[in-house]
């Protein structure tokens, strides 16, 4: 009965995954990805980033110093600015992911 | 053969009929070349039961069918990633290691089983491949979605009808090999309106015209890569 149940279970997950589907979504993001200018954007996107990657660690930095000086309130706001930086760049991160997990299904070999 | 088996199986060919000339005249034979000979191979059968009980309406040669449409239904899902992934490197070598996977665990699943009889056969090994088969195709379409590639629309029809097929004939089957011959009026009900929806949906699939544009990122993928 288990073979049967994953069966059926094996047809909801194919279902759910062809309704989330967008074809044209899909079409455009790759049109735009394999286009120079989307190239470059997606470069650009990358580059952003890393700056804004850094500068949440800086905070990060800062806050754990302000902390071990006894600056609480300081150690507090500068916690609150790098949480508020991650979470304004979350979905850039997740359409950076999203390009690039794209670009390397055409890569021939992994890494 | 009932006269109402007679009905859904005239019905059931009359649907892959029209698939295939669908298939020829879209020219869309070649996009998935084991699915024509799948649809082929399954109408020719069909019509060798319907047209000569005596002789193919019996336990072995059901057995022997289902084996050869279990061997055409893996090689599909090995032609669509093969084929259908071949702008993606990357993604085809995931998929085609997923599938490698998935046969591994279902030929394990299937030999793991003494089969001393037709009902163990039919209810127990034919359940387990059915159901690898089944994984086989959610595989195909997982790797596609998480590398968010573009699927054909015919690909899309292909495995949506062999998923919905292959779900319900699994879930049937399993329930005979649990509850014993009993149950086998329920795949003998439902079984051929599951398999005639599956068949009318790739018929639609393959008569509908292309649309503007189709397919148009694997083609530019292909360019890009030079």
């Amino acid at each position: 009965m288990i073979a049967g149940v994953l069966a059926l279970l094996g047809l909801c997950v194919a279902v759910a995954i062809l309704a989330r589907r967008d074809e044209e979504a899909t079409e455009r993001l790759w049109a735009q990805l394999l286009s120079p200018m989307g190239r470059r954007a997606c470069e650009a996107l990358g580059l952003r980033l890393t700056a804004q990657e850094r500068a949440i660690e800086f905070t990060r930095q800062e806050a754990r110093e302000a902390a071990k000086a006894g600056e609480v309130e300081k150690a507090a706001r500068l916690v609150e600015a790098g949480r508020l930086y991650e979470t304004q760049t979350r979905l850039e991160r997740h359409r950076l992911a999203l390009l690039q997990r794209m670009q390397s299904a055409l890569r021939r070999r992994s890494g | 053969m009932k006269p109402e088996q007679v009905l859904i199986a005239n019905l059931v060919a009359a649907l892959l009929l029209a698939t295939l000339a669908g298939l020829a005249v879209r020219g869309r034979v070649l996009l998935c070349r084991s699915f024509a000979v799948y649809v082929a191979l399954a109408l020719t059968t069909n019509r060798l039961v319907t047209w000569w009980p005596e002789q193919f309406y019996t336990s072995d040669f059901w057995t022997f069918k289902e084996t050869l449409h279990a061997i055409l239904m893996a090689l599909v899902a090995l032609e669509l990633t093969v084929v259908g992934l071949e702008a993606f490197p990357r993604a085809r070598r995931a998929g085609v290691l997923a599938l490698m996977l998935i046969a591994g665990v279902t030929t394990l699943a299937v030999a793991s089983e003494p089969a001393p009889d037709y009902a163990t056969r039919v209810g127990v090994l034919l359940a387990r491949a059915q159901t690898g088969a089944v994984w086989g195709f959610v595989a195909v379409l997982a790797i596609a979605s998480w590398y968010r590639l573009p699927l054909h629309p015919m690909y899309r029809s292909i495995t949506l009808g062999f998923a919905l097929n292959l779900g319900v004939y699994g879930m049937l089957l399993s329930a005979v090999g649990h509850f014993g011959w009993s149950a086998y009026r329920y795949v003998a009900a439902l079984d051929p309106a599951a398999y005639a929806a599956t068949v009318g949906l790739w018929m639609l699939a393959a008569w509908r015209p292309e649309a503007a544009g189709g397919s148009g990122p694997r083609r530019a993928a292909i360019s890009a890569r030079g």
